[in-house]
C-alpha cells in the first residue's frame, strides 16, 4: 500500500505521479517541505533501529522454564518430522456423534418401558379415581346429616341453666332416645368437642338415636348444644 | 499426505499460537523471537526506559499466554491482540504508579530508573537527534504520541493501531500526520551536516 509516508521515504519529489503527489500534499506542502519530511523519517528510522532493546537471555530461560512445568510430557524434539496434515476441522454431524447414539438408544428403551408400563398405571388411575368419588360421597352425605342436625331454635333462653343431676335424672325419661355417649369433663366448650372428635381423637359425646340408627350412619360427634336439642321433650 | 519437517519459519503467528497452546516449544520460540525484541523496545518506551520493568512485563505477557492461550482469539490478529494486552498492562501500571505516586509525596519513581546500560548514542548526530526529538515528543499529546509510536517504532499498520487503540481508522490517520507534521516541523532546524 502506498501510504503518503513510503512515497516519500522511497521516491524523490519528481518522481511523483500525479495520483502520489495529491496523496504526498496531505503531509506536505512543497518540495522543501518534502525533503525536510524525508530526511526526518530516514533520520526516524535510524533513531527507532537503535532503540529496538534486546530482552535478557534470563527471560527467555525462565519462560522456557514456565513452559515446561505447564507441558511436562512433552519433549522437545528440534527437528522431528512431523506430519504435516492439513490442519482442518472436521464437520462432524451431530447426529453421527456416538453420544448422540447412545442418548437416542437410551430414548427407545425407556419409551419402550414407559409402553409396556402403561396398562397398569391406567388401572391405577382407575382405582385412584373410584376411591376418590366414594370418598366424595361420604362426605356429602356427612355434610348432609350434619346440616339436617342443625338447632333451628335457641336451645335455652338466655336466663335459662341446665343443672347437670336433673338431666341424668331425665334422661331414661325419655322414650325415643337411648344415651350412649359421656360427657367428658374436660371438655369445656362444644366447638373444641367437634374439632378434637374431627381430628380423630376419642369421641366425647355421641348420640344415638332411634332415628339415626334406622336412616343414616350413626355415633356422629355432637355438641352439648345440640344434645340439648335431642332431650328437648324430656323437657 | 506426506512427512515433511515443519516449517516453523514459514508459520503465522496465529498457527504458531494454536502450536504452542498444544505443547510446542519450537513453536513457542518462534514466537517469541518474533515478538520479543518488538514488546521489549514497546514496554521500554511506554514504562519510563525502565528495562528491568519492560522485561517483567514481557515475562508476564509471555507466561499469560503460556498459561491461557485460550485467551487469544484465533479469529483475530496475534499482532493486534498482543499489543492490546501490552497497551492494557500499561495503562494499568499507570493508574498503580498513579496511586504510588500520590503516596511518594512527589517523588517520581521514574527519575532513577532510566537505562543506562546500553548507551549506544556515542555519536553526536544521533545523540542530538535524540534529544531534540524527545523534547518534541513530550511536547505532544498522548493520543497523537502513542499512534505515532506505534506506527514508527513498532510498525504498526494503521488498521492494527486502529484495533489495538479500539478507534477508527480515520482517527488513527488523522493523528497520525498531526503527529508527524508536529514533529517534523520541530526538527525541521536539525540538520545532520551541522553536527560534523
Amino acid at each position: 500500500m502506498n501510504t503518503a509516508e513510503s512515497l516519500i521515504q522511497e521516491k524523490s519529489f519528481q518522481e511523483l505521479t500525479a495520483e502520489e503527489l495529491s496523496l504526498v500534499m496531505e503531509l506536505v506542502e512543497d518540495e522543501q517541505s518534502f525533503n525536510d519530511m524525508k530526511r526526518f523519517f530516514s533520520e526516524l528510522d535510524t533513531y527507532t533501529t537503535r532503540m529496538q532493546v534486546e530482552p535478557s537471555s534470563q527471560v527467555k530461560a525462565s519462560l522456557d522454564h514456565v513452559f515446561r512445568a505447564k507441558h511436562p510430557g512433552i519433549s522437545i524434539q528440534t527437528n522431528a518430522a512431523v506430519e504435516s496434515a492439513p490442519v482442518t476441522t472436521k464437520e462432524v454431524f451431530i447426529n453421527r456423534t456416538i453420544w448422540f447414539r447412545i442418548a437416542a438408544i437410551l430414548v427407545l428403551f425407556i419409551g419402550i418401558a414407559l409402553y409396556f408400563f402403561q396398562p397398569e398405571s391406567k388401572e391405577l388411575v382407575q382405582t385412584a379415581k373410584q376411591d376418590t368419588a366414594i370418598t366424595n360421597e361420604t362426605t356429602s352425605k356427612t355434610i348432609e346429616q350434619v346440616t339436617e342436625i342443625k338447632p333451628t331454635e335457641p336451645l335455652l333462653a338466655n336466663n335459662e341453666t341446665v343443672n347437670p343431676q336433673q338431666v341424668d335424672a331425665l334422661v331414661a325419661d325419655i322414650p325415643e332416645y337411648t344415651m350412649v355417649a359421656s360427657v367428658d369433663p374436660e371438655m369445656t366448650t362444644a366447638g373444641s368437642a367437634i374439632s378434637n372428635a374431627e381430628r380423630g381423637m376419642s369421641a366425647d359425646l355421641f348420640v344415638n338415636s332411634v332415628k339415626d340408627l334406622t336412616s343414616k350412619s350413626f355415633a356422629q360427634p355432637i355438641s352439648p348444644e345440640i344434645l340439648f336439642e335431642f332431650m328437648e321433650p324430656a323437657f | 499426505m506426506r512427512l515433511l519437517r515443519k516449517e516453523y519459519s514459514t508459520m503465522t503467528d496465529e498457527q504458531l499460537v494454536i502450536a504452542l497452546a498444544g505443547g510446542d516449544q519450537r513453536a513457542f520460540d518462534h514466537l517469541y523471537n518474533r515478538y520479543a525484541r518488538p514488546l521489549t523496545s514497546y514496554f521500554m518506551r511506554m514504562l519510563w526506559r525502565d528495562r528491568e520493568k519492560a522485561e517483567d512485563f514481557l515475562h508476564d505477557l509471555f507466561t499469560k499466554l503460556i498459561h491461557r492461550p485460550e485467551l487469544f482469539d484465533t479469529t483475530r490478529s496475534f499482532k493486534t491482540w498482543v499489543y492490546s494486552v501490552a497497551n492494557n498492562m500499561c495503562k494499568n501500571e499507570y493508574k498503580k504508579q498513579e496511586i504510588r505516586k500520590n503516596t511518594l509525596n512527589g517523588l517520581d519513581s521514574s527519575y532513577a530508573v532510566a537505562d543506562q546500560s546500553k548507551n549506544t548514542f556515542n555519536e553526536v548526530h544521533h545523540a542530538l537527534f535524540k534529544k531534540q526529538f524527545d523534547k518534541q515528543l513530550v511536547l505532544l499529546d498522548q493520543k497523537h504520541k502513542e499512534v505515532f509510536e506505534m506506527r514508527h517504532f513498532d510498525g504498526l499498520s494503521m488498521k492494527e493501531i486502529a484495533d489495538v487503540l479500539a478507534i477508527s481508522e480515520g482517527t488513527v490517520k488523522s493523528r497520525l500526520f498531526y503527529a508527524t507534521k508536529y514533529l517534523a516541523e520541530g526538527l525541521k532546524d536539525f540538520s545532520p551536516e551541522k553536527t560534523h
